[in-house]
């Protein structure tokens, strides 16, 4: 589920987000922020401004919640669904 | 005075109420009593004696923010250092460069959310003030050896009345305070003048912009302290806007698009100008037009007076004389350092005064610059590098004017040691590895050889031109 989307949020990580990780090194299933893929608040924003730019999609103020942001999966879930809509 | 401050509050019963939250644990005013009991029987029992002076590592978690306030409010004596978490290299490095004079480091545990002390192995003897009171923070300026600033419980008192009163404080207020309290802005201009004024309190551990909307959405305040970045954040994130009754911003310059576009969608944008040893020096006037205020004029906080230290010129370094500032900067063992006799303390910025009690300020004299906030000193990034990076052998750092969300564009400038090849990119990959990241250079340079001054210095200006091509 949400494969190829799973592997676009790893590509723009890894390529688009100033933050010094390769596609390997991306677990999905860790958190996103320090005690995990180590994103910081500024890398956090990248990742919103390039997700709403590569899957032309706005995430709207109320969606943007810890829940989402747990991990990659879950992000990617929503992702999916969002698409879907 | 913090003590006094908490009993009339309960007296007056108007805010028995208002809580101080960070989202998962909250406390009422009317709370607090009953915590610092508590806290009193622990010292007692960990051996936390009032003569001491511990180091307290703090967050922006409830439990750590309670612990400051009853620190303040026993007039206790303690160093206020950033909790430093579980990455051990960092902790090893903390606890080597703690305070000669703590014989403790208090901190509350993550797993049971209970204090817990450790003995600090550098202790050698803490010289007791008779008088108590004494908080010592840590200046944000990254040099190799940051140096303590002694404040006094009754300075700091009015240094945050003075804000309680500028931006107008009152108990209906519901602040949210994202920026670290360990630091003079959170704590002198946010979370002292926040528990002065009996206002509720959101305030918000590891800030980033999902927890920031999270605590907006359940907490619904009126009253913001911000950085230029979280403003920047804030305007590339949200569709919706928001308003604020006041949102104070500082750490840095903001530039006047960004105020002018944030203060349109959410709401009145005041700058505070300060430094961790004066405190709160001046803010823009909340009277002010939007068009001053967004110019970067302050007006100084009473009691401060501001100077050029050349006043022959329009721009010059600026000097400011506080009344509620510090007391003396003390190096490792404690010791008074000696200052300047007259009291002024020179800021490192360039500024230009616009009349006695305001003034603008243009930038930073040294080589440093701020970055996510933090004054991020060139030397330091050249020390880490060349220390930290074996295939470096010397490094230039440099800003440019240009800038991104993080501050000042960063250029790091290399000469790599013999027989060493490699890109820049590669070098910038490692610095990841030996820094923080406000300091990790946003562009790396490789040079066959940095160029030299007669005397052997770099030549820096020629750096700059290298850097500019």
């Amino acid at each position: 589920m949400s494969g190829p989307i799973l592997n676009q949020l790893k590509d723009i990580i890894a390529n688009k987000l100033d933050v010094n990780l390769s596609i390997d090194e991306i677990d999905e299933n860790v958190s996103l922020y320090e005690d995990g893929l180590g994103l910081d608040s500024i890398a956090i924003v990248d990742l919103i401004v390039s997700i709403e730019k590569e899957f032309s999609m706005g995430i709207e103020d109320e969606e943007l919640n810890a829940d989402l942001f747990k991990n990659l999966n879950t992000l990617a879930e929503f992702i999916e669904k969002k698409l879907k809509n | 005075m913090f003590d006094h401050t908490l009993s009339a509050h309960l007296k007056s019963g108007e805010i028995a109420d208002n809580v101080i939250t960070d989202g998962s644990d909250t406390c009422t005013y009317a709370g607090l009593p009953g915590r610092f009991d508590a806290l009193d029987d622990f010292a007692a029992r960990a051996g936390l004696p009032g003569d001491e002076c511990p180091v307290l590592r703090c967050g922006n978690t409830l439990g750590e923010a309670v612990m400051l306030l009853w620190m303040l409010s026993r007039k206790k004596d303690f160093v206020l250092l950033p909790r430093v978490g579980g990455d051990k290299a960092r902790r090893k490095l903390e606890d080597a460069n703690l305070p000669e004079f703590c014989k403790n480091t208090v901190e509350l545990s993550p797993d049971t959310d209970t204090a817990v002390v450790e003995a600090n192995t550098n202790y050698k003897k803490y010289v007791n003030d008779e008088t108590g009171g004494k908080i010592f923070l840590r200046t944000s300026g990254s040099t190799a050896e940051p140096k303590l600033v002694r404040h006094s419980n009754e300075k700091l008192f009015e240094n945050a009345l003075n804000c309680v009163d500028r931006f107008a404080l009152r108990v209906t207020d519901r602040v949210v305070i994202p920026v670290p309290i360990y630091h003079m802005y959170g704590l002198g201009a946010g979370f002292l003048p926040g528990f002065i004024a009996g206002v509720s309190m959101h305030l918000i551990d590891g800030t980033n912009i999902i927890k920031y909307m999270g605590c907006e959405a359940r907490f619904k305040p009126n009253v913001s302290y911000m950085t230029p970045t979280l403003c920047q954040m804030a305007l590339r994130t949200r569709k919706n806007s928001y308003a604020y009754r006041l949102v104070v911003t500082a750490g840095d310059r903001i530039n006047k698009t960004t105020f002018l576009d944030f203060e349109e969608r959410f709401g009145k944008l005041i700058n505070l100008y300060g430094s961790t040893e004066l405190g709160a020096i001046a803010t823009s006037d909340p009277g002010a037009s939007l068009e001053t205020r967004a110019d970067g004029i302050v007006r100084t906080m009473p009691g401060v007076e501001a100077a050029l230290e050349d006043m022959d010129k329009d721009l010059s370094e600026l000097m400011c004389r506080h009344g509620s500032g510090f007391e003396t900067y003390v190096d490792r063992t404690g010791a008074a350092l000696a200052g300047d006799a007259d009291g002024w303390f020179k800021t490192k910025d360039l500024g230009r005064l616009i009349s006695r009690d305001t003034f603008k300020v243009i930038g930073r004299t040294g080589n440093s610059v701020n970055r996510n906030g933090i004054l991020t000193a060139f030397s330091e990034v050249e020390s880490l590098m060349e220390q930290g990076i074996a295939d470096v052998q010397f490094a230039v750092v440099l800003a440019k004017e240009e800038e991104n969300v993080r501050g000042k564009t960063l250029v790091a400038c290399c000469e790599l040691k013999p027989g060493v090849e490699a890109e820049g990119k590669d070098i910038r990959a490692r610095c990841f590895d030996v820094m923080m990241r406000h300091m990790v250079p946003d562009e790396v340079l490789i040079v066959k050889e940095l160029p030299r001054l007669p005397n052997g210095k770099f030549d820096r200006k020629k750096v700059e031109e290298l850097i500019n091509k």
